[in-house]
This record gives C-alpha cells, structure tokens and sequence, in this order.
C-alpha cells in the first residue's frame, strides 16, 4: 500500500480529490444555482465591462483598443478626483454620526430604562422599507429653498434659511447626507440592538457591583464585545457608501454634473454621465474599475486593522 | 410540520411557475412581423392587375418611443396618416423618464444590437450623442432620399441631426426659436409700458435689460426681474457656437466675456430670484407672478397655458433676446435605428409627419412644437394674435426669430460643452468670481470633458 | 440594568427621573424626525400643486384626495403596475430564498473541495458596481428574447450573493452539526435533510432575507427602464416617473405624492406586520460571529 502512493502521488492526490467531490455531490448541487446565474448574469457583465475599460466605445461601431489611456485619463481627470472626493466625505460624513447614533439608540433601548421598546424598534426601522425615488421625492419638496418645509421650520424659529442649492454648494452634500442618515439609522440601530442582547447580562451585574458607571460599561465592556457586529455593519456600509448613486442621482437630477460646484457629483453618478449620458461606455467602465479597486483596498486596509470581520471564511 | 412545508414548498413552485410562464406575453417585437410584411407585400404586387405607377405603399407595424406630449401630437394626426398608408399600424411607447429616460433605453438597445425600436424621438441635448455612436440610419440614401427636404428645413436644425462626415442621421421635428417671456402685470406696476413693441424697444440691448430690471425688480415684495442670471450666457451657447469650424473651442471671446459680465452684474444687483430651472418651486414662483422675465424657448408657452400659469390668460408678453435674436433652445428628432425591420413603413411615418404642412400643423395646435418645417409656416394660423399672450402674434415672431440673421455652428459635442460651461458660470455666480477666470476655466473644462468626443470627430473626418 | 434599591437618596430618585425623560425625548424626538417625511407625504397627497408651493407649506390635510386619486388614474394603470410589481417582487423573493438557503446551507454544513475559494469568489462579486453591467446585462436580456418579459427581472435576480451570505451566517450561527448527523443516522437522505429538517428552522432568516430582497425588487428602477416598454407592463417605480415626468397631465405635484404614498402603504403595512419575525431574524443572524 505505501509503495503504491509513494509511486503515484500525483494521480493519488488527483483521484482523492474526485473522490471528495463525489462524496459532496450533493452540496455542488445546493450551490449551482447561484453559480449557474452568476456564469450567465453576473460574470458576463464583469468581464465585459473589463475588456471595455481599456477600449473605447460609443455603444455601436468598432471598439478600438487604447490600453491603459482610459485609466491614465482618469488619473488626471479633475472631475474624477471630485467625484471621489464627494463621495468620500459623503461616506464620512454620513456613517461616522449615523453608526454612532445607532448604537446610543439601541444602547438606550437595550438598558431597560425606557418602554414600548419593539414600537420604537419599527418606527426606527421603517425608513428602510421604503423606495428610494419615492423618499427623494419628498425630500426634495423639504428642501425647497423658498417653499421647503425645513426652511420654513427655521423661519418660524427666528433662524437663516438654508440655501440648499446654491452658493457654494455647500449644502448639497449635507441634503444628501441627511437623507442617507434618516433612511439609515434604523437599520443599523435594529442590528446593534440585536448584538447587544447577546451579551451576558451577568457581566454587567459584575461591573455594577464592582463599581463601575454607565460610560466606564460602555467603553469597557460593550463595545469590546460588541467589535464584530459593528464591522458587519462597516462592511455593509462599504459598498453602499462607494457606490452611492439614488440619492445624488434624484437630488441633483436637474442640474448637471451633481449640481453647484459639482458638490454633489459621487463615483456612481459620474459613472452613469459619462458612460450613459456623453457615451463614453469605456470609460465609464474604468470609472467602475477605479471604484473596485477603491473597495478592494479599503476592504485590505479593514481587514489589516480590525482582523477578520464574522462570517468571514 | 413536515407535511405542511411540502405543501408549503408545493405551492411555492407551483405558483412560481405560474407567475413566470403567465407573465404577459411581449408585444411583438418587430423582428416577428418581417415574414407577414414582406409576403403581404409580394400580394398586394400580384392582386394589382395594371402595372402601378409609383410603387407599392409600405405595409407593416412600426413602434416609436417618445415622450410626452409626443403622444398627444401622434394622436393628432394619426388619422391622417392612416388615410395616405391604410395599411401602417402605428404604436407609441412613452417611456418613463423623458428624454433621459428614452436616451437611456436607445442607447442600450443601439449597443446591444436589438431591442430597438422602428423610430425614436431624441432630444437636442441628446442628438450629439447619438450623432457619434452610430446606429441610426442615414436618412440620406436610397430610398429615403431626405436630401430633396433638406431647403425646407430651418438650417441649424438639419445641421444638428448631420454628421461631421455628411450622414443625416435623425430627421428634425421641431425648434425653440427662444425668446424672453415677460409679465405684462409687472411692468405696469413699476410704471412702464407692457406693449410688445415698446418693452422689446427697452430690450433691445443687454444694458436696456439690466436697466430696465431695476426698475421692475422688487425683491422687498417677492418679485424679481429675472430667475437666473445664469439665463444670460446660457441662451448664447445653448447647443451652439461653442467651436468654430476647426471643432476648436471658440468662446474666448469679447462678446462671450460681456456677457458673463452682464449676468454677473444682474446677479450682484440682486435681479434675480437665484431660483433653480425645472424645479417645483421654479415652476410655482412662475405661477404666482413672482419672475418678471424667463428666457425660453417658444414651446414654454405650451407649458405656461397648461399648468404653470393657466389662470395667466393675458399676464404675458414676449420679445426676442436682446443683441442677438437668433436664438434656440430645445427641439426634438425622430429617427430610425438601423435595427428596425420596417424602415420604410417608418420613413413613411417620418416623413408624412415631419415634412408636411398638414400634419405638422395638425401638431403644432395640439402640442405647440413649433415646426423647423418652414412650409408649415405659411398657414394662416401663424398670423393669428395668440389670446393667452394678450393678442400678441407670438407664432409670427417666432418664425422672424428663427429666421433672422446669425451663424449657427453645431458640433456634435455641444451637449458636454454646454454642461461644462454652464457648471462654470453657476460657479460664478454663486461664488462671485471673476468673468475672464470663469471664462478660461470653462474653456479648459470643455477641452478637457470633450476630449475623447474630439478624438473621434477626427477620426471620421479622416484627420 | 435597574439600580441597586439599598439605599436611594432623593437626589439619586430624581437623577434617575432626569434620565429617563430626557432618553424618552431623545427616543421620541428620533422617532418622530423617522416619521416625518411620511406623515409630510401623506398630506402632500391631500392637496395641489398651487397650495403645496405656497408659503406657509401646508401642514394639515386638504381636500384635494379624492381629485389627485382620479387625475392619477387616466396617466397611468396603477392598479395594474402595482400588480406587476407585486408579482416580480414575490417570485423573485421566493426564488431568491430557496436558492440563497440552499447555497448558505451547503457552505456552512459541508466541506467540500474549493469551497473556501468558490465563496470568497463569491463575496467578491459584490464589490463590482451594478451601473456598469447594466449595458452588458442588457445584451443578454435581448439576446435570450425576453424583452418585455417580467422573466429579466426575475431570473437575474432569482439568486444573491448577499443572500447566501446572509444565510450561510444564519444556519452557521443556528444549526448545530448533530441535528444532521442525527438525521443522518435515522436515514434521511441528504436532500430530505435540507427540506425537512433544516429549512423549517430557517424562518426567521426568511423573513429578514425575504423582506430585503422584496424591497431591492420592489424598488428598482433601471433595469425596468431597459426591459419594460408597455406601460400596462410597468412596474411602480416606472409609474412614479411617468407620473413625474408628464407635465400635461401629471405635473401636479399632490398627484405625484399620493401615487408614491399608494405605492409605499402595502409594503409599509405588511413590514408593521411581519416585523417582529424580521427584527428576530436580523437578531439572530448578525451577532454570532
């Protein structure tokens, strides 16, 4: 027996593994589908649009190979670099306070000091169960800068309107961002509730009787044990965040280019400009490279920091 | 437990497939009905006992997507057309989203090489595009032979729908001769005369514009002369002149810094409402008598009448832009992907529509597309006084304006020129900063954003 | 998390009433900013344009309901888009849950040759941005004849990579090993397994995945664009635009808000419904790490 797999390693290792995967036949089965739809659906799509990025393309007519112009254009391209530099704040500057108030409501929720707390669970959460282009909608009418229903609020208030719109573009970001919170908080909070259920009560009782108070808890105990859920949702805010488009796409609409001093032009809009507006479908399809390789490397420099997130293989 | 979730898991699938296999059956696509055309063509050939002197009229069912008020103006003269081609269906498809909407879906369907329709309306601010993409058929060949109306067209217009290498490649519908639209009611209250004739007399330059506003602008009660002070270059550049015929960047200019230097001046004399076009509260300050003066083309009054200001009956006057009349905005094309099985039965269409007097004007009351069809403009219908602007005849200027003397240059990459031109002088104004920096910045901005499009327009003059 | 009742001097009693009323504040303060738009909504859909763009904006209901209801009618077939919707957003969801529980389900109970590969593949086409297939997709769509056919939607959507993501937590987190090896040894077989055993435990990620996908399809816009041309074929989002978009006859800005509210009403009630399940299933699934 030995001397028969000393011989033939190779074949042995190969035969095995057919072995193995007869053995598994059925899991190969339970995962076709989605490997089925994904060859047909998603991986034509990819690669496509790979081969793109280095071509250029109007849609019809001959696709002429240019290399690596299409990234080289983008590096130099002023309207690249502010659209990655809005999307970047906006990703900022809407997780940051969203991801923390989230986790004060659900901290709040979860202590036990207030009631009615699965009625103000959904209404937290409903937000979220709604269309996009439906809450832009109303948004918009809010935001109105004479008819707006903020600025009338601060009117009656006694405080300056808002020029939404105009100036330096200033306020298109935070219209965007604070769309993006309110549709968002939700959400999160729901799931931070969730994860801090899962920690012992008893541990709390300890730190209680050992003295602590409630933010020495807070810092040492419930966000420590809480790590793993508040990178599933960073890693969740990840891709949405990049690739944000529905809200600066339907805010913006009307004014080219995401508005006053282009303050509200992200990735994912620039995007659809440049490759469904202008017909620039190669380099749209770099645009959406540039982005991948963004998610890539801040999905490396999350991993390098905060170690595996849970779930991960 | 485990019984109820195979009738569970049962059901599921069983109403799986019935949701999928029921779904409604696509309209058929044109592909389907070639066999039917071309055999009930070779009939009608052999019913004919006598050789027939033209040949036989197209047959077929054609699609055109559009959007509204397209529908409205095909139903205006549909029955017309089926009088000249019986045997023509024709279906309309508005597609969500305006021309956006439609853009999207054209140039999806012209890439993926099906799924396109017979004709398709494209806007202005889209033809550029399409223009360089290809896919369209070019109107000028056998057997469309569309050169022969080429005279009877406003000359911009054809130009726009034109290649740079001479290939028609959508047919024009209809222009936006622009013009100022003012409110009559306003001009009374500052004390000046609301007549068409003495208020175009105080318009007639950018100075008398400027002078006249600040005595009609009263910000104090929520009245302002203007919407935007970004209408004053807009107007100048809206689909033109942006590169001269070398296809360079042309707006380095005097006459293009004096106009920056006007908008900024109506802008820090606090002449206009700062409001954004096409918005909701854009549309309402119009309503309630809140905007003296908006620049646009003549299909706003088309608007205005039906839900901007429909109590506005006699409130409004136009005259045309200060300087330079010979003004544009907007305007549509019809044209035939090269996908269509039914290309002639759609040229039929095309060509009944766009380029005769009748149907055309049978459009123009119903939806007020003014026609770049200039026979259509011998009806006496042009000569009549128009009640919503007082008994101003509105449509009789329109034609002078869209007449008058000027260069027009279009290029195919007039769309991206615009956009960026246009962010730069919204930075201006909002920002306070200087014309001559504003203008070198837009002019960089156009060279960088129309960069690939350039390339490409060389390519196909063979430079 | 109630403190200690030893000894309670009056000024810890009344810290503590302090602190509750200003978490209730702060709670109910949020809650009423999440309701809001809506509540802004609904009375949006009671008016006209011309009230709506007045200043003061309107605050409480108008008379206009019942106008705005027949204006909508005759622009679009709403009933009937509601329907299209409903239909592709149910298929589509029921697809997506057999397929993503079965998929989380075999990289979480078995070990197979490449599956650490093939899911990392997997989790990796979530980073590619969807605007840029869409031309692509399109190509297929066309190629396969099923323009204007509800199926664009449905298949391509049938299977997430999120949801076997989802699930693939889920039954890790839920299922213990022994429950199939004790299955096993009473003589199901492998499939038996999966329906019977397994998938009747599975409901709370159902819920949770089931909504989300419903609302990802119940919500989308382009792909419909491209597919849908009839507009009796249209789903919601597509009515909404036209409704939008069409200043002759729908320009009027309360009939766009009641058209969105009546667009939103049946999912929001069916989510205040299920919600306890759902909220248990994100619960379960997001915390086990």
């Amino acid at each position: 027996m030995a001397a028969q797999l000393r011989v033939r390693p190779r074949v042995k290792g190969l035969l095995s593994l057919w072995h193995e995967i007869k053995k598994n036949w059925v899991a190969y089965v339970y995962i076709s589908p989605f490997y089925i739809l994904f060859a047909i659906f998603g991986a034509f799509p990819i690669l496509f649009s790979l081969c793109l990025s280095f071509q250029r393309w109007t849609g019809h007519g001959p696709m002429v190979f240019e290399g690596l112009a299409n990234y080289s254009h983008l590096v130099h391209d002023r309207l690249f670099s502010i659209a990655l530099w809005n999307t970047m704040v906006i990703w900022v500057a809407a997780h940051v306070p969203m991801l923390f108030l989230a986790l004060v409501l659900a901290f709040i929720l979860n202590s036990g000091l207030v009631r009615f707390r699965r009625a103000f669970e959904t209404l937290y959460f409903t937000p979220m169960v709604t269309s996009s282009v439906a809450v832009a909608f109303i948004f918009m009418t809010m935001y109105g800068v004479r008819f707006g229903l903020i600025n009338f609020g601060l009117k009656t208030i006694g405080l300056p309107t808002i020029d939404w719109w105009g100036g330096t573009g200033f306020w298109v970001k935070p219209a965007i961002i604070i769309l993006f919170v309110w549709r968002w908080t939700g959400w999160n909070m729901v799931i931070y509730l969730a994860g801090l259920q899962g920690i012992d009560q008893e541990l709390y009782d300890a730190a209680k009787i050992d003295g602590a108070g409630l933010s020495q808890i807070f810092r040492y105990i419930t966000l420590p044990l809480l790590k793993p859920v508040i990178l599933f949702t960073l890693i969740l805010s990840f891709v949405g965040g990049i690739t944000i488009f529905d809200e600066p796409y339907l805010l913006t609409w009307m004014q080219t280019l995401g508005g006053t001093n282009h303050a509200g032009l992200t990735l994912a809009l620039y995007l659809y400009t440049e490759g469904f507006v202008r017909g620039h479908l190669g380099y749209a399809s770099a645009i959406a490279y540039a982005i991948c390789a963004i998610i890539l490397a801040l999905s490396a420099i999350n991993l390098k920091l905060f170690g595996k997130p849970p779930g991960a293989v | 437990m485990s019984k109820r979730w195979y009738l569970v898991l049962t059901v599921l699938i069983a109403a799986l497939f019935m949701l999928v296999g029921c779904a409604p059956a696509a309209t058929p696509t044109p592909e389907k009905v070639v066999e039917t055309v071309v055999v009930r063509e070779t009939v009608e050939v052999q019913v004919t006992p006598t050789p027939m002197p033209e040949a036989p009229k197209p047959t077929g069912e054609i699609t055109i997507w559009g959007w509204p008020a397209a529908d409205k103006a095909f139903e205006a003269l549909i029955e017309g057309f089926n009088e000249e081609y019986p045997d023509i269906k024709v279906t309309w498809e508005m597609i969500p989203g305006m021309a956006g909407g439609t853009r999207d879906a054209l140039s999806t369907a012209l890439a993926a090489g099906t799924g396109a329709p017979d004709i398709s309306m494209i806007e202005i601010n889209d033809i550029g595009r399409f223009v360089m993409q290809g896919g369209l058929v070019d109107l000028l060949q056998e057997p469309y032979n569309a050169g022969r109306y080429k005279d009877d067209f406003v000359a911009y217009k054809w130009d726009q729908a034109t290649t740079p290498d001479g290939r028609l490649v959508a047919f024009p519908w209809d222009i936006g001769p622009a013009s100022i639209f003012y409110r009559r009611d306003l001009f009374e209250k500052a004390g000046l005369p609301s007549d068409p004739e003495s208020v175009a007399e105080m318009l007639s330059t950018w100075e008398g514009f400027i002078e006249t506003g600040k005595k009609v602008n009263n910000p104090a009660n929520n009245v302002f002369w203007m919407d935007n002070a970004g209408q004053i270059p807009y107007i100048y550049y809206a689909h033109k002149n942006f590169f001269d015929e070398e296809y360079n960047v042309a707006i380095n200019n005097p006459k293009t810094l004096q106009v920056l230097q006007y908008a900024q001046q109506a802008r820090n004399l606090g002449l206009d409402a700062r409001s954004t076009l096409w918005t909701e509260e854009w549309y309402s300050m119009l309503g309630n008598g809140q905007i003296a003066t908006t620049i646009s083309g003549c299909w706003f009054g088309g608007f205005l009448k039906s839900w901007i200001d429909p109590d506005g009956a006699g409130d409004w006057g136009i005259v045309p832009i200060p300087e330079d009349p010979l003004q544009n905005w907007g305007g549509s094309f019809l044209a035939i992907p090269e996908q269509s099985q039914n290309k002639k039965a759609a040229w039929a269409f095309i060509e009944y529509s766009m380029a005769t007097a009748k149907a055309q004007n049978q459009m123009f009351v119903a939806v007020d597309y003014f026609p770049a069809y200039k026979p259509a403009w011998e009806n006496p219908l042009y000569e009549e006084g128009d009640f919503y602007f007082g008994g101003q005849k509105t449509r009789a200027l329109w034609a002078q304006i869209a007449t008058s003397p000027g260069k027009i240059f279009t290029t195919p990459m007039d769309s991206v020129a615009e956009s960026a031109f246009t962010s730069e002088v919204a930075r201006m104004l909002d920002q306070g900063l200087d014309p001559q920096e504003t203008l070198e910045a837009a002019e960089k901005a156009i060279i960088e954003q129309t960069a690939e499009d350039r390339e490409l327009l060389m390519e196909m003059l063979g430079q | 998390m109630s403190l200690n009742g030893a000894r309670r001097s009056t000024f810890s009693v009344i810290s503590s009433l302090f602190v509750k009323v200003v978490l209730y504040a702060t709670l109910t303060g949020g809650a009423i900013l999440s309701f809001l738009p809506f509540y802004w909504m609904l009375i949006l859909s009671t008016h006209n344009t011309q009230r709506i763009f007045r200043y003061p904006p309107p605050l409480l209901p108008g008379g206009n309901l019942i106008i705005n209801y027949q204006n909508m009618l005759p622009v679009i077939p709403f009933w009937r888009n509601f329907f299209n919707s409903a239909s592709i957003a149910i298929t589509t969801t029921l697809l997506t849950l057999l397929f993503c529980s079965m998929g989380g389900y075999a990289f979480a109970m078995y070990r197979f040759p490449g599956r650490d590969r093939l899911f990392f593949l997997m989790l990796s086409t979530m980073m590619v941005p969807w605007l840029v297939g869409l031309i692509p997709w399109f190509i297929i769509i066309s190629r396969l004849g099923w323009l204007n056919d509800f199926k664009a939607l449905i298949v391509p959507g049938a299977v997430s990579a999120f949801g076997i993501f989802w699930m693939r937590q889920y039954i890790s987190a839920n299922i213990p090993t022994e429950l199939l090896d004790a299955a096993r040894i009473d003589g199901c077989s492998e499939f038996m397994i999966f329906f019977r055993v397994v998938a009747p435990l599975l409901s709370p990620a159902y819920g949770a995945l089931g909504i989300m996908t419903f609302m990802g399809s119940w919500n989308s816009f382009f792909y419909p664009l491209l597919v849908l041309k009839d507009s009796k074929m249209a789903t919601l989002p597509l009515a909404l635009q036209i409704l939008r978009g069409d200043p002759y006859r729908g320009g009027d800005y309360g009939v766009l808000m009641l058209g969105t509210a009546l667009a939103m009403l049946p999912v929001l009630l069916v989510f205040w419904a299920a919600s306890r399940r759902f909220i248990s299933g994100l619960t379960a699934g997001a915390v086990r790490g």
